[in-house]
């Protein structure tokens, strides 16, 4: 079973007096384990189907299944549990929470989850910190962080869940390239040894060279579903020097 | 997870900090309020407690099971006073209260009010120079005999603009005969052979020819005058003596006294004084202080016609000195004298009372004079009484207080006399009387009815006739005949068997759940020895007009209580809406990474609550400190109303635990109350906000 399925789905929303088709018609399936990217150009309809995909949105039409729930027949409270349990956000803005530090940020979706001790928790927490190499920043606040190392704590929030999906909307947008490099090294590197599923949006063809496929969107429609090249992990290019 | 909670909520309120602070010193007064209001609210109610219990009304009032109307202890103008029933046999009911263990002590009372005239300048003048004469005073006599001349001079006026008006010429030829008696040297040469004929003459025919100077209306409680002063806590003699055992008597209350029966010029400078004293207020700025000095000024003359002439040259002298003016006169150097500042008030203020106070009659009515009292009956037929003044008294703390002040107080009989009550063994002579007459006694408000309803009787009053006829006319033959029943006291029997009107009971627990008990247990007992009464507590005997006074001063203190902390609420729950649009990123935030709307709500319960506790226990703490601090110093009282609801003359409230954490589950409340919509409106916010906002 696809971690992912849309069969037919439509979004509408109204702009003032007519109305928005940001979606029409998709059919997409996305397979666990992958790393892949949705690509287009601005107001295709990536972010939309994100949002529908990540259970805070809901289609207009058409079905959605999530780890094989159909998010159109659940309630606002279970779809926020599904978000809780099963994914993982990482944001264009990485919206952290400006008070919390590093520590704290990682670990606060963990203390919404209320079921895991307080040992296991600070356990996950020291160990993706290291992993996305931060451990001496712990006690730092976001805004003492640089715009990479901020996205690092982001990756490290979205993976404390032990998620099956991570959902990520343009996450180099706001990055310069080396670090949007790294930072898309370090996804990678989590899919590969986790086999978490990654999803991403974004316009930036550095982003899909390293994908095992990309997924073409234009005006509300997938043009192309691309091919899964492989799905053993594929190493990343090496940043470009300098 | 609530720390995390807390966490953010500091961060939000350090982050819009002055926002935080209007808010907090709004909650912060509004805690300071809680706690001091309460604090003030209780002492009041203890102090006007103490100023009706311990001064008319005790812990229990008791009256007749069937008095037409309720007891209202404060009840204002007697006119229409309320029908309280009588109880007739009052030593059967005080032998009950007296056999039941939780009575302390029981007090026979009834309250009727009265008119007194106060006597022209030439009745109190004759009075002196009666009493100068009996004491063989030589010095004070000459004196006294020239003012009285003077004012004998002065009534021809008054004489002709009667005669102008009256209808029986030969009365006032009889009158200008007397007057120019009076008046002739030969009279006054032949003076000093027969003072005493002399005066009895000009005391019967001259001085009632003189303008009364003022009627005085008299409230006034009869009761068991001993029991009264030993059980009142608040009871004290301010001067003269109490009536001794088994005297009739009244007593004035300092207050009213010093109100009404006080020469206008002396009150006048009293008020003054407690005005610039206690309530700060300056004659410069004060327009009623201004208008008083001024009305002392122009009405010297109220000072210059008590002055015989030798004690006129005395204050001329000394106000000569005094002012600097060698050659004014005494109106003149009056008038000057009066005209007060605020830089030399409260020297001349001394001056006065060293000087001239001691000169002038300062009351109408002083300790030793006697009274005629002019009452109604129950049933309302006129009545009079005379009646020694003995003292004036007052209740502690409160000699300022007009309603704690309102009546004064004579002993039961001579009460008895005055409103028409008559024991058992008279009431049942009477009626013999009557059935033997066939005269049927007939209530003034029945009296229509019975003389033109259907079946009409012509009814006469048996007991009006004869006092109708006295109180219109030959008032020296009422005043001798009184005079010697007035003289004759009475025995401990005829005080306790009789009528009395109410009673006021102590109680040896006098706390607020034993008085309905003990208020039940007495009504039984009495029902039981054949007594109907109705037995009422002191907050229900005090009366509507007191209640509401208490009332009052509730209602105002929740009232703005409610409005300090409504205002709170709603720049509060402003405050957060304003704090959920700014936030709109961060709460979608947390509802994509899988918060559900009940953590956004609880988000900002706690930011209000925080800020309710942070400001809250600062309100606590500064509202302790001002309640301490005044229990330790008082807080003064400085208007009338204050002296009788603080129960005295400053205000202690108590630092009690209770008020304080009342206080702080109100703030609490509060604050969490004023953000469930702001809550509610942010957990609203969806998550798809997390992706649209950008940086």
């Amino acid at each position: 079973m696809s971690i992912v399925a849309l069969v037919g789905v439509d979004k509408d929303y109204p702009l003032g007096k007519t109305t928005v088709h940001a979606l029409r018609g998709v059919d997409l399936e996305i397979e666990r384990g992958e790393f892949s990217v949705l690509a287009g150009p601005s107001g295709s309809g990536k972010t939309t189907l994100l949002n529908l995909i990540g259970c805070v949105d809901t289609a207009t039409r058409g079905r959605v299944l999530v780890d094989g729930h159909d998010t159109a027949a659940m309630n606002e409270r279970a779809r926020t549990r599904l978000r809780l349990d099963t994914l993982g956000f990482i944001f264009q803005s990485f919206n952290l929470i400006p008070v919390l530090d590093v520590y704290q940020n990682v670990e606060f979706p963990l203390l919404l989850k209320r079921d895991v001790k307080k040992a296991e928790r600070r356990r996950r927490v020291l160990e993706l910190v290291e992993r996305v190499g931060l451990k001496d920043q712990l006690r730092q606040r976001p805004g003492e962080l640089s715009g990479g190392q901020r996205q690092r704590v982001a990756i490290a929030r979205a993976l404390v869940t032990r998620p099956k999906l991570v959902l990520a909307d343009e996450p180099t947008a706001n990055l310069d390239s080396g670090t949007g490099h790294a930072i898309l090294e370090l996804m990678r590197e989590m899919n590969a040894q986790n086999g978490t599923t990654f999803l991403f949006s974004t316009h930036d063809p550095r982003v899909m060279d390293v994908a095992q496929r990309v997924i073409q969107i234009a005006d509300g429609r997938i043009v192309e579903t691309g091919e899964l090249l492989t799905t053993a992990s594929a190493p990343v290019a090496p940043a470009p020097a300098g | 997870m609530r720390w995390v909670l807390v966490r953010i909520a500091l961060r939000n309120l350090r982050l819009h900090w002055v926002r935080t602070l209007i808010v907090g010193v709004l909650l912060l007064v509004g805690t300071w309020l809680l706690v001091v209001g309460q604090a003030a609210l209780e002492a009041i109610q203890v102090g006007m407690r103490h100023s009706v219990v311990d001064t008319v009304a005790g812990d229990l009032q008791v009256y007749s099971a069937h008095a037409k109307d309720k007891l209202e202890l404060y009840q204002s103008a007697a006119l229409a006073a309320p029908d309280i029933g009588q109880i007739d046999d009052w030593s059967a009911l005080h032998e009950v209260l007296e056999g039941l263990p939780e009575v302390e002590s029981a007090i026979p009372m009834g309250k009727s009010l009265s008119v007194v005239t106060g006597g022209s300048m030439l009745d109190t003048k004759l009075a002196e120079l009666r009493k100068a004469i009996s004491d063989g005073d030589t010095a004070r006599r000459a004196p006294l005999v020239a003012h009285v001349r003077q004012l004998v001079t002065s009534l021809r006026g008054e004489l002709d603009k009667l005669a102008e008006v009256a209808a029986d010429d030969d009365e006032i030829a009889q009158q200008r005969a007397d007057l120019a008696k009076a008046e002739s040297d030969g009279f006054w040469a032949g003076f000093d052979a027969d003072p005493l004929d002399a005066l009895e003459f000009l005391e019967n025919k001259i001085a009632p020819l003189g303008l009364q100077s003022g009627i005085y209306f008299l409230g006034f409680l009869g009761t068991d005058l001993d029991a009264f002063a030993k059980n009142f806590k608040k009871f004290e003699i301010i001067s003269g003596q109490m009536v001794p055992p088994g005297e009739r008597g009244f007593m004035f209350n300092t207050t009213t006294y010093e109100r009404l029966i006080k020469h206008r010029t002396a009150r006048r400078l009293d008020v003054i004084k407690d005005a610039r004293d206690l309530e700060h207020r300056r004659i410069a700025t004060d327009e009623d202080l201004a208008r008083k000095v001024t009305r002392n000024a122009t009405q010297v003359a109220s000072i210059t016609d008590q002055l015989d002439p030798e004690r006129t040259r005395e204050v001329t002298a000394l106000l000569r000195t005094e002012m600097g003016l060698p050659d004014a006169e005494l109106p003149e150097l009056l008038g000057e004298f009066m005209r007060m500042t605020d830089g030399n008030f409260d020297q001349r203020y001394a001056w006065f009372y060293a000087n001239i106070a001691p000169r002038i009659r300062l009351y109408a009515f002083e300790p030793g004079d006697t009274l005629t009292l002019y009452g109604q009956t129950k049933s309302g037929y006129p009545r009079a009484v005379n009646v020694k003044v003995w003292g004036v008294y007052g209740f502690k703390g409160l000699e300022r207080s007009a309603l704690a002040g309102a009546f004064h107080l004579m002993d039961l009989v001579t009460f008895r006399e005055l409103y028409g009550l008559s024991d058992p063994v008279t009431a049942a002579e009477v009626k013999k009387i009557t059935e033997r007459a066939g005269i049927e006694e007939v209530a003034r408000e029945g009296a229509e009815d019975a003389l033109f309803g259907g079946d009409a009787e012509v009814v006469q009053h048996v007991e009006s006739a004869a006092f109708d006829e006295v109180a219109g006319h030959d008032l020296a033959g009422l005043r001798r005949a009184a005079e010697a029943k007035r003289q004759a006291g009475f025995t401990q029997d005829e005080l306790d068997h009789g009528p009395v009107l109410n009673v006021a009971v102590f109680l040896k627990d006098a706390s607020e759940a034993a008085l309905p008990v003990a208020a039940e247990r007495i009504r039984a007992a009495a029902h039981d020895h054949g007594v109907d009464v109705q037995v009422v507590p002191w907050d229900v005997a005090r009366g509507d007009t007191v209640s509401g006074v208490s009332l009052g001063i509730s209602l105002l203190f929740y009232v703005s209580v409610t409005l300090v902390f409504l205002v709170a609420l709603i720049i509060i729950v402003n405050a957060l809406l304003m704090s959920t649009t700014d936030r709109i990123s961060e709460i979608g935030t947390i509802r994509a990474v899988g918060g559900q709307r009940g953590f956004v709500m609880r988000m900002f319960a706690v930011e209000a609550g925080t800020m309710g506790l942070l400001f809250g226990l600062a309100g606590l703490a500064l509202g302790a400190l001002t309640v301490a601090s005044a229990s330790a110093s008082g807080i003064p009282a400085t208007s009338e109303l204050q002296f009788f609801i603080y129960g005295g003359t400053a205000l202690h409230p108590d630092l009690v635990p209770r008020h304080l954490l009342i206080a702080l589950a109100v703030i609490v409340v509060v604050t969490v109350v004023s953000s469930l919509l702001p809550a509610w409106v942010a957990s609203r916010i969806s998550p798809v906000t997390a992706m649209q906002t950008k940086e």
